[in-house]
């Protein structure tokens, strides 16, 4: 629903995204409308990961908050959500 | 109980803190403390919120990481349930895991939260404790990198995470920016480092990583040729790094005191220099380069770092 009162479908068409970290890559078409969070767990079970050692983005944006779509994130066909290793330090 | 169902992030610290959560399951019969003995073939035949709450206890977590792995051969076999670890007629649902799991997050929120605020009422008197009321304990941000639970690191004496040191990196900038007289500085987060690192390893590189490196040269070519930015080493160490496109020099400063810190990031980081500048020859004066203070222990680099950034330390090389 918009402010004007008018009925929004969520956008249900797919993007092809490609997940990436070090030099491992898997690329899915994937629901716009639909949370990132279950390719990150599948990127990181086929890859053989510690999803909770791994942190993603997407052109600089965080595609870890809850509810994070592609739609969301305005991914385009090809964007990359980017890995990384939890970094910390002393 | 029921409002923690889904576990919201967004609870307050003060609610978190509220809640009974259930212990560790320290003592288990013989037929619990082989993974094996947790699944069955029967489907559920309980409640599974009222029965999951009502649990004492719960598994140790390297019990359940080794139910997580066990997990999808055993659902392969057949498995349809778990058995409730203190009734054997009752059967919960397979999701038990992931409950498990959550409520070990939420122990582990729980106890850094608790020492955080223990060290405010401690060491800061005049602080208003209220502000725990209406921060949430572990929200993630779409600008950072991890839910706020991180914060507790900067009281409990723990490594920073790059979360806060991207915090720190954004503040730095946005008061660099508002100071004419560093109008010559840039500093920034650890997407820089990331993407240096990503464009001389990756024979494809994202387009994100071009468009970001494209920008700092932009900046540099608009006159700010002091490029500041935290650096992480050795996956244990943060350092201070900097490049002044001006005076064609690199370096580092290390609250260690190390003088090859850099050593390992500096070919990435040349490759990117000689195709966005090919003109110019940089000159890696290494650990040299950025006056320091060194740290007494093995934990606050990140805050020396950090320090180091912020005061913009001259350029001692």
């Amino acid at each position: 629903m918009t402010a004007s009162g008018e009925d929004v479908k969520p956008d249900t068409s797919k993007v092809r995204i490609t997940v990436e970290f070090n030099e491992q890559r898997l690329s899915f078409l994937y629901k716009k409308n639909k949370p990132v969070e279950k390719l990150l767990i599948l990127f990181c079970e086929k890859m053989n990961l510690d999803r909770r050692t791994i942190r993603f983005n997407c052109n600089g944006r965080n595609a870890e908050q809850e509810g994070t779509t592609a739609e969301s994130l305005q991914m385009e066909d090809d964007d990359v959500i980017e890995g990384h290793i939890f970094q910390q330090g002393g | 109980m029921q409002a923690l169902a889904t576990f919201p992030p967004d609870l307050s610290v003060t609610d978190l803190l509220a809640v009974k959560l259930p212990g560790i399951t320290e003592k288990l019969s013989n037929n619990f403390r082989k993974t094996k003995g947790w699944f069955s073939t029967d489907l559920p035949n309980c409640d599974p919120l009222t029965s999951l709450w009502s649990l004492k206890s719960t598994p140790s977590i390297s019990l359940l990481r080794e139910l997580e792995h066990d997990f999808p051969q055993e659902w392969l076999n057949g498995a349809k349930s778990v058995l409730h670890p203190f009734n054997n007629s009752l059967r919960l649902p397979l999701f038990a895991l992931g409950f498990f799991r959550k409520i070990h997050d939420l122990r582990e929120g729980q106890e850094k939260w608790s020492e955080s605020v223990e060290w405010a009422r401690d060491e800061v008197p005049e602080a208003d404790l209220g502000i725990f009321d209406t921060i949430s304990w572990n929200t993630v941000h779409s600008g950072a990198l991890d839910g706020q639970l991180d914060w507790t690191r900067l009281v409990a004496d723990e490594w920073l995470s790059g979360g806060i040191i991207d915090e720190m990196m954004v503040d730095i900038q946005s008061r660099v920016a508002a100071i004419p007289l560093h109008a010559e500085i840039t500093v920034a987060p650890l997407a820089f480092q990331r993407a240096i690192i990503a464009l001389s390893i990756n024979k494809n590189p994202s387009k994100y990583t071009l468009r970001l490196l494209d920008g700092y040269k932009k900046l540099v070519e608009a006159g700010k040729p002091r490029l500041y930015f935290p650096l992480h080493i050795n996956n244990n160490h943060w350092i201070a790094f900097v490049i002044d496109f001006a005076r064609k020099v690199f370096g580092y400063g290390d609250s260690l005191g190390r003088k090859k810190s850099g050593s390992a990031f500096t070919p990435h980081l040349r490759k990117w220099l000689d195709a966005a500048f090919p003109d110019v020859k940089f000159q890696n004066l290494g650990g040299a380069l950025l006056s320091h203070a060194n740290q007494k222990d093995y934990v606050h680099c990140g805050i020396y770092t950090g320090k180091v950034i912020q005061m913009r330390k001259r350029l001692t090389g």
